[in-house]
């Protein structure tokens, strides 16, 4: 293996390429990255950047001097457009090619779009520092935000929103924001918290179209016939892995590339990060994880199966991902989307500090910790890790440490 | 021809310490102490900066807030090429001011607290004694540096923060380029680099698969909640690594030598069992050796005086921890000589000030343990060679020797 092509230069990009280094891989790694910035960190876009703490400087994620130490074939602000699976090589935007020896798919997601409104002024998505940036100019005290979409994304920016005064409307089309998530009284919960700081948030409704004048959205229109009046809106209805370039490619692609627990999609192709969906163990099943976490952890994983692929280790991760609400964290240790049952088992959600365990069969798939410390929720993710019988944890609450 | 022919050019910093005396600070550093006034000294660049060697002028200078410890400030001495700024990063917390700088010592301060380092006593001790174990196992002669000083400190920081101590032949042979002054600037950025990148790939490691350590709680904690960025905590890594182990290390080594030297005073502290003597004889060890000598610069950010010389907003200033330590100021009797029994408890080998090294209760802890362990588990240590052919570190930060040959 001589050349490495890595496209996708954020988290699980970077990782892969960090790590081929690091354990001592000498060849060439060409990195392509569609947006013309060196990898920088994209949770940071929805907290500290649009609540003004942070300058978009402090996002990257090694300084430039390091990255060139790292002897990258550093390609930015340039797409792959198309594999070549049996030339083995990457078709860019600009025309060229690049060959490879192994390939690794890091090009992540982009938020799914409302039709209509997306490219006038004020009509905003989440995703890259441009986006953030953008966003953030326009929040100020009294600007009236409409956010449409209660998930993560939604919620977290709104907290940032209300931060900066801004007044601001979360649309959820669900019961409850995250509730597809995390289940409803965790969801309540989170509600609650919003509407504790003056969040409006509207439930069971959709948007439908925007109102505009001279080009500008001024509202959104909702399928109860009310209309939100608005100088920004935020599209936060969840998002798309980039793999519309593979069509035609052959990779076996559905909600995001298919991989083997060791993130081969294919002979010499690998994924990582976002756009990558692992079978994992724990589970018994593929799952696709946007977390920070993942995308670091599978580009570790992919560097180390890349150069000793005659022992490829096993891997059962235990997704992890974290949110803040304001002051109160939120973490979450395992897959908690698709669960089958979910249950308080330390602490009250009355008092701001609770662990929630979540069943899908009869283990433990997961937990959510409000207000908890992390060494606190450690030792359920051993739990989670352990696939522990849902039985045992509502018997038993305290995993043993 | 001596420094002082050159009329018009002060003389040069660093200089070595006296090779018939090693244990000493270089002569002139004691000579500029005695004498009125201050020193400039000329660096290697052709620029030059005030010399502090005086025991209250350093305490002075360290805790006055018209001194910066800022590494970005351009009239910051270099004592070496390798000194050059990082422009495009944050220097580590240690090379900023307050209130940046306590920000981030701030969140490691609970970690090094006198009743932490008690806490770890007892592991201290157990890879104190697996490393004897090994160093007897192996058999006379052993390097006591490799064999010993280096292996203790270096477990330890690795525990701590969660580095695999498998990695140390590379963390080791980092820390130890990026403390050698007589490296080109090159080689010691590529070291850092290559550094950086490790830590970082620990550090993205750590997110996924979170331990029971300094740099997962440091991840989860502060760079998840938006406090640090990640390459803050790389940098705050890589100090740690390198201040954990190199100067324990080489206070370990250099401190069997001069004990191997005074035997009267070698007996005393390998025969005792009282804790508040073996403290005494650490803090003393500390004061005489002062390992740390060409690290501690600071740059002045508005004129002051400073015994009697103008001091003015961009002088830089170089700090010698050694020569302050040897100041009749801190040890009215017999300064220069090593006594385990002196009161040394204020010295200044830890530094002074807001910047006071973070580590020390540990490093108190790591000695505590670890030189008497050795005296008594091996009660006929000596030399596997003369004096005279023990080679010293020179043109390095942190001092000692580049090896210790022992038997017993």
């Amino acid at each position: 293996m001589r050349r490495v092509v890595v496209v996708g230069a954020s988290a699980a990009g970077l990782a892969t390429a960090a790590a081929l280094r690091q354990q001592g891989f000498g060849g060439l790694i060409t990195m392509i990255g569609d947006e013309p910035h060196l990898p920088y960190d994209r949770p940071p876009l929805s907290k500290q950047v649009l609540t003004g703490q942070w300058d978009a400087e402090r996002l990257l994620l090694r300084p430039e001097s390091d990255l060139k130490a790292m002897n990258l074939d550093l390609r930015l602000g340039v797409s792959a457009t198309a594999v070549d699976r049996t030339a083995r090589t990457v078709t860019l935007a600009h025309g060229g090619t690049v060959p490879y020896d192994a390939l690794v798919i890091a090009t992540g997601v982009r938020p799914r779009l409302l039709p209509g409104g997306h490219g006038r002024p004020g009509v905003h998505v989440l995703r890259t520092r441009e986006d953030a940036l953008a966003l953030r100019d326009r929040l100020g005290d009294g600007r009236r935000l409409v956010i449409i979409g209660g998930g993560f994304l939604g919620t977290e920016v709104a907290a940032a929103a209300r931060q900066r005064g801004a007044d601001v409307t979360i649309v959820e089309s669900g019961a409850e924001p995250l509730a597809r998530i995390i289940g409803r009284a965790a969801g309540r919960f989170i509600t609650g918290i919003h509407r504790d700081r003056g969040v409006r948030i509207l439930t069971g409704l959709k948007a439908e179209t925007f109102d505009t004048a001279d080009g500008a959205v001024t509202g959104v229109r909702l399928d109860d016939g009310r209309t939100l009046p608005a100088d920004d809106v935020l599209v936060a209805t969840g998002s798309v892995p980039n793999t519309d370039w593979l069509r035609g490619s052959g990779l076996d692609i559905d909600d995001g590339l298919l991989c083997d627990a060791h993130g081969r999609c294919a002979p010499g192709i690998h994924a990582a990060g976002d756009v990558a969906r692992w079978f994992n163990p724990l589970f018994g099943r593929a799952i696709r994880v946007e977390h920070r976490t993942s995308a670091s952890e599978q580009g570790i994983a992919v560097a180390r199966d890349l150069l000793t692929p005659a022992t490829p280790q096993p891997a059962a991760p235990v997704p992890y991902f974290w949110t803040d609400q304001y002051e109160v964290k939120v973490q979450s240790h395992g897959y908690l989307p698709g669960h089958e049952e979910s249950a308080v088992l330390d602490g009250d959600l009355a008092e701001g500090r609770a662990l929630i365990g979540y069943r899908r069969g009869r283990h433990l798939t997961g937990v959510l910790a409000i207000g908890m410390p992390a060494k606190d929720v450690r030792p359920w993710r051993a739990a989670v890790a352990r696939r522990t019988e849902w039985a045992a944890v509502t018997s038993a609450p305290t995993p043993a440490r | 021809m001596t420094p002082h022919d050159h009329a018009c050019l002060p003389p040069r910093f660093p200089q070595a310490r006296p090779s018939e005396c090693p244990f000493d600070p270089p002569q002139d550093y004691q000579d500029w102490r005695r004498r009125d006034g201050l020193q400039r000294a000329t660096l290697w660049n052709g620029s030059t900066a005030w010399v502090v060697t005086r025991y209250e002028d350093i305490r002075a200078v360290l805790s006055d807030p018209r001194v910066s410890a800022d590494a970005r400030n351009p009239g910051m001495p270099r004592l070496s090429p390798a000194g050059e700024d990082r422009t495009d990063q944050e220097p580590p917390f240690v090379r900023l001011d307050d209130p940046e700088h306590a920000r981030q010592r701030r969140m490691l301060t609970a970690d090094f607290t006198a009743k932490q380092a008690a806490a770890l006593r007892p592991q201290v001790q157990r890879l104190v004694d697996e490393a004897l174990d090994e160093m007897v196992r192996k058999g006379p002669p052993a390097d006591l540096l490799t064999d010993f000083a280096l292996p203790v400190p270096s477990r330890v920081i690795a525990v701590l923060l969660g580095v695999p101590y498998d990695d140390h032949p590379f963390f080791q042979s980092c820390s130890n380029k990026l403390l050698d002054m007589s490296l080109p600037a090159e080689e010691v950025r590529a070291t850092s680099q290559a550094f950086g990148t490790y830590l970082y790939t620990l550090v993205e490691s750590k997110a996924a698969e979170p331990g029971d350590d300094l740099l997962s709680r440091l991840l989860a904690e502060r760079v998840e909640t938006g406090e640090l960025t990640r390459q803050q905590l790389v940098s705050m890594a890589l100090l740690m690594l390198i201040a954990g182990h190199e100067t324990t290390a080489n206070t370990i080594a250099l401190g069997t030598l001069a004990l191997l030297r005074h035997p009267e005073q070698l007996a005393l502290l390998r025969d005792t069992e009282d804790p508040a003597v073996i403290a005494r004889a650490i803090e003393e060890l500390l004061r005489y050796l002062s390992v740390v000598e060409n690290v501690v610069v600071r740059v002045a950010v508005d004129d002051f005086t400073l015994a009697g010389e103008q001091i003015r907003a961009g002088d830089g200033l170089i700090i010698s921890l050694p020569a302050g330590n040897r100041d009749t100021a801190l040890l009215p009797d017999r300064p220069n000589a090593l006594d385990i029994t002196h009161n040394a408890r204020a010295h200044l080998a830890f530094g002074f000030g807001v910047h006071q090294c973070l580590g020390q209760n540990l490093a108190r802890t790591e000695l505590q343990v670890a030189i008497p362990s050795l005296l008594r588990r091996l009660p006929s240590l000596a030399l596997a060679v003369p004096f005279e052919e023990v080679s010293f570190r020179q043109q390095m930060s942190v001092y000692g020797v580049t090896r210790l040959p022992v038997t017993w």
